[in-house]
């Protein structure tokens, strides 16, 4: 059987927010629940900014407005998404719990997702320190994912310093 | 608790059932039931206090909306927590439901929200739709109005007899069966052909059969004559309008349609029978709706405007068809209800997402039991229910998966 993974990153527009759903659900529902705000994957772009400034070092809270316009924005928001998902993929017990995830919501008479979870996401990737993924409940150590998640949004951020 | 005909007869008189309606009031410090059995003999029972329930009730109420926001982990074990825990403190005790084998339940305020059905009735995993033939309805005025409208309701429905298992004989009189059934099914997101055949399927246990093609196909004449309408189909939820949530239908081939209304001194005026929202512009549609029969959404106020029926029996076989949203005057806004309201006898929804491969499995066990076997449609459902739960269709356990099913209006 063919996996989502299979295609990637060759994606639709609806595909691939489907797939950063997906993959917001297994990370939530596989990390420790200590580790995360209350219902991760529901949070707004403007918590999400709040979060990241709060949570990475090289983020200062006054810059929280341009986080939450670099999740806001489709090109920015697609690039932090495929960054997170490039993570995922590396580790395959994790991968494919999202692609068994997305199958099973496909199984659903529902519509498509219509946003992109972006921030969600990345709150995700970088508050996860360890997942337990796959039938075995397999110890993930997904740390230094997520400081690959915010070096990456850092970077994004010191691009635009001074643009303003 | 044991049903009362169930464990003796192979078939049942309507007439010997027991019915109960299961009428709730939230108060400011109390959820109290009324239980008002056939002879109209109330009995209230308090219940849960409501500052221990208001706030699991909103809990499970915002993930049963948007379930694909949660992980699947979490849903199920909010199901168990409200079915095996906290949701039992919301019905009357074990020994006040004994006996009774349909419950209509008229729920109230936070109370609509919930899958009552899903609760266990006891120690064991069976739950109310396992035990009970169940309908729910948001008022007694509008379930006093579907029932009114029944034509399985002539004179004699009390002698009508039917089979509780399978083989055990034919039904004896009962009503004449629905004839007339007009079904659509499409997928306009995956294209999925399946949707069409299970809509076959579904008017293939009816004598005469009109496939819909479109949703203004809908409006036409001989459905609003149908005595079942069957869709199968995507179901969108608009959070912030409500009223905007739908179905997810196709255009008619060609010309359009158009629709006669009076509007002045009982003039007529035609007008193009387009859909009153566009679809949201993110969905992306299978390739074959990119081009020729153009996706369109048929939204609650369409229906409440512009549908009206004389079904028997509405199937809207799509997510979250019965997940409405509290309105002034204790009215729950659903699309299911919308239907309801416009002139069907009883719907058939789901208060969250449908799980395509239990509804294609399903279904046709219920439709056996309603048309063929002539059982009333709440001992039909869950007849149906046990029966592919029993066959491994899915687990029990699994409330996510089937749970979602619930049948509103007339039990009958």
């Amino acid at each position: 059987m063919t996996s989502i993974w299979d295609r990637y990153p060759d994606l639709s527009p609806s595909e691939l927010r489907n797939l950063v759903a997906a993959t917001a659900q297994v990370l939530a529902g596989s990390a420790d629940r200590s580790e995360l705000p209350a219902d991760p994957i529901e949070i707004s772009t403007g918590e999400a900014a709040r979060e990241l400034t709060a949570s990475i070092d090289m983020l200062s809270a006054d810059e929280r407005g341009v986080v939450q316009e670099l999740l806001e924005d489709d090109d920015t928001a697609i690039e932090l998404c495929h960054v997170v998902l490039g993570e995922v993929r590396r580790h395959p017990e994790l991968a494919s719990a999202v692609a068994q995830t997305y199958e099973e919501r496909s199984r659903k008479m529902t519509g498509a997702e219509l946003l992109l979870l972006a921030g969600a996401l990345v709150v995700l990737a970088t508050r996860i320190k360890e997942i337990r993924a796959g039938k075995g409940g397999t110890k993930i150590t997904f740390s230094e994912s997520g400081e690959v998640v915010k070096a990456f949004l850092a970077g994004l951020v010191a691009s635009l310093r001074g643009l303003g | 608790m044991q049903a009362r005909v169930a464990s003796h007869a192979s078939t049942v008189r309507v007439g010997d059932l027991r019915v109960a309606m299961l009428h709730y009031g939230v108060g400011t410090e109390h959820v109290y039931a009324t239980l008002i059995d056939e002879d109209g003999s109330p009995r209230s029972t308090r219940l849960a206090a409501v500052e221990q329930v208001a706030q699991p009730v909103e809990r499970l109420s915002r993930m049963l909306r948007a379930p694909t926001r949660y992980p699947p982990a979490e849903l199920t074990e909010a199901l168990h927590g409200f079915s095996a825990d906290w949701g039992r403190r919301l019905l009357p005790p074990p020994e006040v439901l004994a006996g009774y084998d349909v419950l209509v339940v008229v729920p109230h305020h936070f109370l609509h929200d919930l899958p009552l059905q899903v609760v266990r009735t006891g120690d064991a995993d069976e739950c109310i739709a396992n035990r009970f033939g169940v309908s729910f309805c948001s008022s007694a005025t509008l379930l006093q109005r579907a029932a009114g409208r029944n034509p399985a309701r002539a004179d004699g429905v009390a002698q009508w007899r039917f089979p509780l298992t399978a083989g055990a004989g034919g039904s004896d009189g009962a009503p004449d069966p629905p004839a007339l059934c007009c079904a659509l099914g499409v997928d306009v997101l995956g294209g999925d052909a399946r949707y069409g055949e299970l809509a076959r399927s579904c008017a293939g246990h009816f004598p005469d059969r009109r496939l819909i093609m479109s949703r203004d196909g809908l409006k036409s004449p001989v459905v609003r004559q149908a005595d079942v309408i069957c869709l199968v189909c995507h179901g969108v939820t608009n959070a912030q309008e409500h009223d905007d949530s739908g179905l997810l239908l196709v255009a008619q081939p060609g010309s359009r349609s158009e629709l006669t209304i009076a509007l002045h001194l009982g003039q007529p005026f035609f007008f193009r029978d387009l859909p009153l929202r566009y679809l949201p512009p993110q969905l992306e549609v299978a390739p074959q709706f990119q081009s020729g029969q153009q996706p369109e959404l048929m939204t609650i106020t369409e229906v409440r405007t512009l549908v009206e029926t004389r079904a028997q029996l509405v199937m809207l076989l799509g997510c979250s068809t019965a997940t409405g949203q509290l309105r002034s005057g204790d009215s729950y806004a659903s699309l299911a209800y919308q239907w309801l309201q416009a002139g069907a006898v009883s719907v058939l929804g789901h208060q969250w997402e449908a799980d395509f491969p239990f509804v294609a499995g399903w279904v046709p066990v219920f439709l056996d039991n309603w048309v063929r076997r002539r059982q009333p449609k709440a001992i039909a459902v869950r007849d149906a229910l046990n029966r592919v739960l029993d066959d491994g269709l899915v687990s029990r356990d699994a409330l996510h998966l089937w749970g979602a099913v619930v049948l509103l209006g007339d039990w009958i």
